[in-house]
């Protein structure tokens, strides 16, 4: 009985989806947001209507689209930004109620970068880099399979005018500019588990701090969390960027613990990760949990501790820490937690959370949470702003969204970055990987990396 | 010359040119080939698209795409039918046993056909697949209602195929998230088909196989999956006999008579196998031969094969006629080809 009620609502919610009439909706949501002074317009469409009329006003700037996709011109747009910073565009619709985008003279860091990739699965086939300028629809290649032997990449970060990704497979290494030069490194020596997988630059340029994990994948045969993936073991090093060395420690490469996940805080004197007693996996995934852990950080010598104190206590919480992000201003501490585990693309439960570090507070976040996974996270500069991942809406693509942070802490309805085709993520059968958020547009294309792949080999580190 | 006769010399001018147009397009796109280019669509490919991926159409790739297309259409007898001749193929086999399996007897068919050990049942995805097995290996899973395999391999076989998409993958990942009741998932794949799935009887009965515990496993993890199944559901037959048929393919008699389970439906193939296992561990009497179903034909004909087998030095030849088709002969002769 169960069963056939399950199916009779199943049939009805997806007849109603299939309708042209309906009740009327937009998509993406951009209702009640609030938006950064300098982004690219939100376009959208309708859903469940025919032949909407939009109008947008703000002081003395008013204009109005007609059809079921709002495709906004630049220039209107942008005069619209400008009258509306500090308050708000009103919004009107002849089929729904109107509604209201604030604009916050805050502004956004202008590039995201992300990897563009099938959603969770441990093999790749034609993977790209891209880097997108968040004021227009503008978007470049950063690295291409076309250039790299279809090799896989990932992890492209920013610290300033700084960035650094990794390019796997043969002639691969870290791709690091350094701010005035690029440079392909092996970060790994024999004292090493891996080379380096998670990661974070110091602010004065000289210091990376890595984890270094063996990881697993497996399958769950059960619900929507469809895959697993582990570390059978993981520590954590710094790389000397100055002098080619790394340098490890066995208090951050315990035999049973994992370590991983680390970030500097924002004066580089501390480093946030994650620690978690180790487990027999898969069989004891439930019971794999990792707290927030803070240690010190010598900026001259790059030795981790001697002090760690535990920030987020996961035997306490009954939860699992992951990606712990500090913001550029020192104020606050996002990171992701999940019911357990290390891997929480496809945890539904996964959420953001955040810490305001001076107070020891932890703010709310259900505005910028949803039902599914929201992780992988990025500040802007000015820490007003963060990007995360979210697989909102269909469950299965994770889908950059921008949230606004105020002063006090204050969160804002999340939106997803817009795209010149209003249907764009109903279409794309791409995650957007680990959006990331930068200053400076990367000095380099997807030509220019392949040249390096191919002709440099990967600088040593000892 | 008349304005007449030029119009006819142009008519039988543009029907010559049209001809042989057609002729070459013919030659070139072998419409005859029906299956090969209805995979095409399936996938996204356009006929010249196509054989540029998979080159020039035959009958071998009609006849392996044609198993492809009915399999994703639940054509079983047809399936069946395609399958009827033995063409020595590993993904004929693959479609030979799901058709049997559809229909409740893979066991008693099993030996009829040649069997490339376990990749006769399960498609095996790793770094050495191309991508059209992994395309291929999820039909399975879908089937046995494991819903995490199937997925992996749909939205895989999506990613490594030529054009990144296709209805033969979205329809699939629209019918495995619609069975799991994952609606946002199954709007994604609905929206961009334009079509929205539909319970059907083979949904509802695949639903009914859904785990109700969870394990994690690799993506090798055969038997442990099959044996989540039955856990979850004892009257999934088909994940029973393709258990059984995993251990036996494999010549893992140990682990087919920890599997085995007398009150589900038996088989020949199985009073084969115990008979083996139960006269290699000098333990042949009237409780085991019970236990197993061992009818006494069986039992004779496997004191016929063992007196052969010994009177011939153990030599195949002799004993390939009369018991070829047998788990036995398998047991003794059949070889792993790592090719």
């Amino acid at each position: 009985m169960k069963n056939k009620l399950f199916i009779i609502l199943l049939t009805t919610f997806l007849a109603g989806c299939s309708s042209g009439n309906g009740v009327p909706g937009v998509c993406p949501d951009y209702r009640d947001v609030t938006v950064p002074c300098n982004i690219a317009p939100l376009n959208f469409h309708y859903t469940g209507t025919r032949n909407p009329r939009t109008s947008f006003s703000a002081g003395d700037v008013h204009f109005n689209v007609s059809g079921r996709n709002v495709k906004i011109n630049r220039k209107k747009w942008e005069r619209l930004l400008e009258a509306a910073e500090g308050g708000h565009i009103d919004v009107g619709s002849n089929v729904m109620e109107g509604w209201r985008i604030y604009v916050s003279p805050d502004s956004v860091d202008r590039y995201l970068t992300y990897r563009l990739i099938e959603p969770g699965y441990e093999v790749w086939d034609r993977v790209e880099i891209r880097e997108r300028d968040l004021s227009s629809f503008s978007e470049r290649v950063l690295s291409s399979h076309e250039n790299t032997g279809n090799s896989c990449m990932n992890c492209h970060i920013h610290k300033g005018d700084r960035t650094m990704f990794y390019l796997r497979g043969a002639n691969g290494g870290a791709i690091y500019n350094d701010g005035s030069n690029i440079r392909k490194l092996n970060l790994k020596n024999e004292d090493m588990i891996s080379g380096t997988v998670y990661g974070d630059l110091h602010p004065d340029g000289r210091w990376g701090v890595f984890s270094t994990n063996i990881i697993i994948p497996g399958f769950h045969t059960l619900g929507s969390r469809r895959l697993e993936v582990y570390d059978t073991a993981s520590d954590l090093t710094i790389a000397d960027f100055d002098n080619n060395r790394m340098i490890n420690s066995s208090d951050f490469a315990r035999t049973d613990k994992f370590e991983t996940f680390p970030c500097f805080s924002a004066d580089g004197q501390s480093v946030y990760y994650c620690s978690a007693d180790t487990v027999s996996l898969p069989q004891d995934i439930q019971n794999l949990k990792y707290s927030l852990l803070r240690t010190d950080f010598d900026t001259e010598t790059g030795i981790l501790g001697p002090e760690t104190s535990v920030i987020w206590d996961a035997e306490e919480k009954n939860g699992s820490v992951c990606h712990p992000k500090a913001s550029p201003n020192g104020k606050w501490l996002l990171f992701t937690v999940a019911d357990y585990g290390t891997f929480p693309i496809w945890h539904r439960e996964c959420d953001l959370q955040m810490l305001d570090i001076e107070s020891g507070a932890f703010l709310t976040m259900d505005t910028a949470n949803s039902e599914v996974s929201d992780t992988y996270h990025s500040w802007s500069s000015n820490s007003r702003w963060f990007v995360f991942a979210s697989k909102r809406d269909d469950g299965q693509y994770g889908k950059p969204f921008l949230c606004h942070i105020d002063e006090d802490g204050n969160i804002s309805k999340p939106f997803v970055v817009p795209q010149e085709n209003p249907c764009h993520y109903e279409k794309t059968l791409k995650s957007y990987n680990i959006p990331d958020l930068g200053v400076v547009p990367a000095p380099y294309d997807y030509q220019s990396i392949g040249i390096i792949r191919d002709n440099t080999d990967a600088e040593a580190f000892k | 010359m008349s304005h007449a006769h030029s119009r006819n010399i142009i008519i039988i001018v543009s029907a010559v040119i049209l001809t042989a147009v057609l002729c070459v397009s013919a030659l070139v796109f072998k419409p005859w080939f029906g299956y090969f280019y209805a995979y095409g669509r399936q996938i996204s490919l356009s006929p010249v698209e196509m054989i540029e991926h998979y080159g020039s159409p035959d009958s071998d790739k009609n006849w392996i795409l044609g198993l492809c297309l009915e399999a994703d259409n639940g054509n079983w007898e047809k399936l069946s039918e395609m399958t009827s001749e033995d063409r020595k193929s590993e993904l004929g086999t693959y479609f030979y046993n799901l058709s049997n399996a559809m229909m409740g007897r893979l066991p008693d068919c099993l030996m009829d056909y040649y069997q490339p050990f376990e990749r006769g049942l399960f498609l095996p995805v790793n770094e050495n697949s191309t991508p059209f097995i992994i395309a291929q290996s999820g039909e399975v899973w879908y089937r046995l209602g494991e819903m995490t395999m199937a997925e992996h391999s749909a939205m895989l076989g999506m990613a490594f195929s030529p054009n990144k998409t296709g209805k033969k993958f979205l329809r699939r990942l629209a019918d495995i998230n619609f069975i799991k009741g994952d609606t946002s998932a199954v709007r994604k794949y609905s929206n961009i088909l334009g079509e929205y799935p539909e319970w059907t009887a083979d949904k509802i009965l695949i639903s009914t196989y859904a785990p109700t515990g969870d394990i994690i496993h690799s993506a090798s993890a055969i038997r442990p999956t099959l044996k989540n199944l039955l856990r979850s559901n004892g009257e999934n037959l088909m994940a029973y006999q393709y258990l059984l048929c995993f251990d036996l393919l494999i010549k893992d008699l140990d682990s087919f008579i920890e599997d085995y389970n007398p009150n589900l439906p038996g088989s020949r193939l199985y009073q084969e196998a115990a008979l083996i296992y139960i006269a290699s561990n000098n333990a042949v009497n009237q409780e085991n031969l019970q236990k197993y179903s061992i009818s006494e034909q069986t039992f004779s004909e496997f004191t016929g094969y063992t007196d052969t087998y010994g009177k011939n030095g153990g030599k195949g030849a002799a004993l390939q006629e009369k018991y070829g088709k047998t788990y036995w002969f398998y047991y003794h002769f059949a070889r792993r080809n790592e090719k």
